[in-house]
């Protein structure tokens, strides 16, 4: 085996639990997840020569997934789903509470613009400097999207609450 | 000191920076410090709800699928031309001696299990050549119409289908083997005996039994199938039981 299969097999272990969950937060649907992770790797390799900085190959196989997901699937599908015919996420100490209900229901609501860098924060944990690049933004306006991408789960997760807060 | 709007814009930003003058704007404010805590107590409901599951054995399917595309393609022994004209010519010659058999005289001819697993392979020869990679949970699909299911990742699949066997509907994978695209059929019903060698000009393999049927796996000659048929075999959990006659998608 030699050393870029080895490093590329290292990537793999160590950033498609992370690409998965990246991959869920866009579209929702496991099945679709585990293919645009798949795919993601797929076309990674196939342009193998991107991988020769493991600094950069992080964010780049994100830029892949999020192109994926693009071509595959987004285009497919209505801007906005009803909650109601989502499948269930299973993840860890699954949260049925009306609060965990809601907090999904408001973050698929998020427009992707603002849904996207989000993601990348929560889930990467990239720098506004990093999700710019990625997404071709420049920092301000990735600092732009969080702060409104927030502002905008905050008011959908507790309206009256946040309105009364702002007044005060 | 900074104001309360740019605490909030900051805060939202990131709620998990805090810089000192966020933090002793916060230690001020008691709206904002109230405010603070709200915005974070969201942001780890978010953590937690984003933090979903990873499927068993993903970075393994992965490193499969990829490690498909790292093996050189060999060529195939004979062009599809070649094959499909093959076929037409059996059929044409099939038909002729069907047409022309003595009336009345002989039952008709019943396939034997090797020869309608070549047959198959015959009358859907162009599945070989299917570029896959078929996603792994489209070939779960495939299997629990029979209410089987895969216990364990069984690798890159280029083709994947409900499909009409002798009797009974089964299922038809073609895997990428090194000597060229491997076909595995999932017989229910098919009882054997014990192992059967089965071979043609072209291919051989093997018809192994289960509890439920059996398994044909059928690749071009040279090509290991032992391997695989050990996991198959460990991967595919198949009920007992009679399974009905299904329509064929293929």
């Amino acid at each position: 085996m030699d050393k870029l299969q080895q490093q590329f097999d290292t990537l793999v272990k160590a950033v498609s639990p992370e690409l998965y969950r990246y991959a869920m937060g866009l579209c929702r649907n496991a099945h679709q997840a585990e293919d645009l992770v798949q795919e993601t790797f797929l076309r990674a390799w196939r342009a193998q020569d991107n991988l020769r900085n493991p600094k950069a190959a992080r964010a780049w196989l994100y830029t892949i997934l999020r192109n994926e997901n693009a071509r595959l699937y987004e285009r497919q599908r209505p801007e906005v789903r009803d909650p109601d015919d989502l499948p269930p996420i299973p993840c860890r100490g699954y949260d049925t509470s009306p609060e965990a209900f809601a907090l999904r229901q408001a973050l698929q609501e998020l427009d992707l613009d603002y849904r996207e860098p989000l993601l990348l924060q929560v889930i990467g944990g990239f720098s506004c400097k990093e999700i710019g690049q990625m997404l071709d933004l420049n920092t301000n306006t990735v600092l732009t999207r969080l702060f409104r991408a927030r502002k905008a789960l905050g008011r959908r997760l507790a309206p009256q609450d946040n309105e009364a807060r702002e007044h005060s | 000191m900074i104001d309360c709007v740019t605490f909030r814009r900051r805060l939202l930003e990131n709620p998990l920076q805090e810089t000192r003058a966020m933090a002793r704007h916060e230690a001020n404010c008691h709206t904002c410090a109230s405010y603070a805590q709200q915005v974070r107590s969201t942001e780890r409901a978010l953590q937690d709800m984003l933090d979903v599951d990873v499927p068993p054995e993903l970075a393994e399917r992965v490193q499969l699928a990829v490690s498909y595309q790292r093996a050189p393609r060999t060529e195939r022994r004979r062009p599809l031309q070649l094959a499909t004209a093959a076929s037409l010519l059996l059929a044409v010659l099939v038909g002729t001696l069907w047409l022309t058999r003595p009336q009345g005289l002989e039952p008709p001819h019943q396939l034997t299990l090797s020869e309608s697993v070549f047959h198959h392979i015959d009358d859907e020869i162009h599945v070989l050549r299917q570029p896959g990679p078929v996603g792994p949970y489209k070939v779960e699909q495939v299997f629990s119409r029979f209410g089987a299911r895969l216990t364990r990742a069984i690798g890159p699949v280029s083709f994947a289908a409900e499909c009409k066997m002798r009797h009974k509907t089964g299922v038809h994978l073609v895997i990428p083997g090194e000597m060229g695209a491997i076909t595995v059929l999932f017989m229910p019903g098919e009882m054997t005996d014990g192992p059967q060698a089965i071979a043609t000009a072209r291919f051989e393999g093997e018809i192994l039994p289960t509890r439920w049927g059996s398994i044909a796996i059928v690749g071009e000659h040279g090509e290991h199938l032992d391997a695989l048929a050990g996991r198959l075999q460990q991967s595919v959990d198949w009920p007992a039981g009679d399974y009905g006659e299904k329509v064929a998608a293929s």
